[in-house]
């Protein structure tokens, strides 16, 4: 048996194509030690689990976050709807004017410009707490996507922050900020 | 003839081991570095989750900018007060948000002029609402007593977005102005009581957040599950988040509330929008994907879900609702949540942080399987 050994092995390693073929047995071996290992590996953590192994990409420059990185699109407004710019503006006048008004009669005047959710979380609010007096610039705005763009207006006290939102082209606020002079 | 024989088959030893070495060594080293990176895990987690109590308001306290010793006294008189009341850690940061925005945790007598009608105090409470007389309302004690035995008449507080709970109490005419403070309201919390914001939001016992309870911090994790990829790792440095390895269909949570901005089917490479089968790897794109902001410029990305989400943009979301299921749609190669965490509301990669410090940070370590 050695000596066939011997001989067989001699025969290999005389050649060079003997010799490639078995680094090439190697290496198909070497990989499928290697795969056996890298399962082993990942299926430790489900087996704790029962959940299937974390997904782990093969390419170093792998990069699977998004690929539209672009800045945000401009506000999309349906025909015949006003601007953001416009319902923020037309939102903060009618907030600030809070003297001597019933509560009552400055949420109604909000309404018109404001997302059902907020009209709710406006009900029972006394306009006596409103901390500024008068509108002093236009709205700036910053959009967030087609659908939802914050606007910043500043008051004689502070400056009043906007969340308008139109799922379906028709602005209206949605959330309000206030931060103090 | 016979001597190069036994040179030949020494050399294919060497080889063999050399190679065995090279792979098999590297699986010894990633398992070994696996290890220890669970157990500084664990070790975070259990650090501090409020069970030292709220520091006495009279000692010497931390100082957390921009507010100085008095305002970090009244925050501890605040959380003080909560404890004392039986309130869980979750209104402790509630109650420190709100005197952040009234009173920028200042005790305010009456500011003259620049006074919204009559309210007073660290909540701007008012006399004439009857929240007491303008010496009562005056008293950080008192004041904190008020808040917090309307907070509980609030049903479901524990669970609202921090704002929609203040708001609740306060009635203010700037329902969202809260938010904004609950990052650094969540750090005098912790800095005051022991890690307290890290404990489970609604309960007494403060015991740290397990997976799928959402902290006192308003946190909580999008999925139960193990870290697969990591942020930036040797191998992919250009992963600009984190892998969760859980099985197709598993629902997924908004980490914490906020505003949807943007949900879409991210284009691949080659400008298709195909999400609704399953992706591969090198062929670009997030799949179906939801973006929420949160409060403080946060913004968090949820990539490769298996079909179109459940929330719709400009809709407001709050800790744990299922926004979506785990799916492998884009540049995916199998079912898992790629998660980012962004900060300052940059939705490039210069935004994006490392999810599981992040998440630490908040009391809800990612990769908690239980």
């Amino acid at each position: 048996m050695p000596r066939t050994l011997e001989l067989g092995l001699n025969r290999i390693f005389r050649s060079r194509w003997g010799v490639a073929l078995v680094l090439g047995v190697l290496v198909i071996a070497i990989v499928g030690i290697g795969r056996l290992f890298a399962d082993g590996d990942t299926e430790r953590p489900s087996l704790s689990t029962g959940s299937p192994a974390p997904a782990i990409s093969v390419d170093p420059s792998d990069d699977d976050s998004i690929v539209d990185t672009a800045p945000p699109p401009s506000p999309s407004t349906r025909p015949g709807r006003a601007q953001p710019e416009a319902v923020a503006y037309a939102f903060a006048s009618a907030w600030v004017d809070h003297q001597n008004v019933a509560p009552k009669t400055w949420r109604d005047r909000l309404l018109p410009n404001v997302t059902t959710a907020l009209a709710d979380k406006l009900e029972g609010v006394d306009p006596a707490g409103v901390p500024a007096e008068r509108v002093i610039g236009r709205p700036s705005l910053v959009p967030v996507s087609t659908t939802v763009v914050n606007a910043t207006v500043t008051m004689d006290s502070g400056k009043l922050g906007l969340r308008l939102i139109s799922p379906d082209g028709h602005w209206l606020v949605d959330g309000i900020d206030w931060n103090p002079a | 003839m016979n001597i190069p024989r036994p040179r030949k088959i020494v050399l294919l030893v060497a080889l063999v081991a050399t190679l065995a070495l090279l792979c098999c060594g590297g699986g010894i080293t990633a398992v070994f570095l696996g290890g220890l990176n669970d157990e500084g895990n664990k070790l975070n987690a259990a650090v501090g989750c409020g069970k030292g109590g709220p520091v006495d308001p009279d000692s010497k306290l931390p100082r957390i900018r921009p507010y100085g010793a008095a305002q970090m006294r009244n925050a501890a008189i605040i959380i003080n007060v909560g404890a004392d009341l039986k309130m869980p850690p979750r209104a402790w940061v509630i109650a420190v948000a709100t005197a952040m925005q009234e009173s920028r945790l200042t005790n305010l007598g009456n500011l003259g002029t620049r006074n919204d009608h009559d309210s007073l105090g660290l909540f701007q409470q008012r006399p004439s609402s009857g929240w007491g007389t303008p010496k009562q309302v005056r008293d950080p004690v008192y004041a904190a007593t008020k808040f917090y035995e309307k907070l509980k008449t609030i049903p479901g507080w524990e669970k609202m977005p921090l704002t929609q709970a203040a708001q609740e109490v306060q009635i203010s005419a700037y329902p969202d102005a809260y938010a904004k403070h609950e990052p650094l309201a969540t750090q005098i919390v912790n800095q005051l009581a022991d890690g307290a914001a890290n404990a489970v939001g609604d309960s007494l016992t403060m015991s740290c957040a397990a997976a799928g309870q959402i902290a006192a911090s308003g946190w909580t994790i999008p999925v139960r599950a193990a870290i697969g990829s990591t942020f930036r790792s040797a191998s992919r440095p250009n992963h600009q988040g984190v892998d969760l390895g859980a099985g197709r269909y598993t629902p997924i949570a908004a980490v914490a509330s906020g505003i949807v901005s943007k949900v879409k089917c991210d284009e691949d490479f080659r400008g298709r929008q195909t999400c609704n089968v399953d992706g591969y790897p090198g062929k670009g794109g997030c799949g179906w994907m939801v973006e929420i902001q949160h409060a403080g410029d946060v913004m968090t990305r949820y990539c490769h879900m298996v079909q179109r989400p459940f929330v719709r943009e400009g809709q407001e979301v709050t800790a744990g609702e299922i926004i979506g299921r785990v799916g492998s749609s884009g540049n995916s190669s199998g079912p898992h949540l790629h998660f980012e965490v962004h900060l300052n509301n940059d939705r490039s990669k210069a935004g994006a942080v490392d999810p599981v410090t992040y998440m630490r940070e908040q009391g809800v370590p990612l990769g908690s399987e239980g």
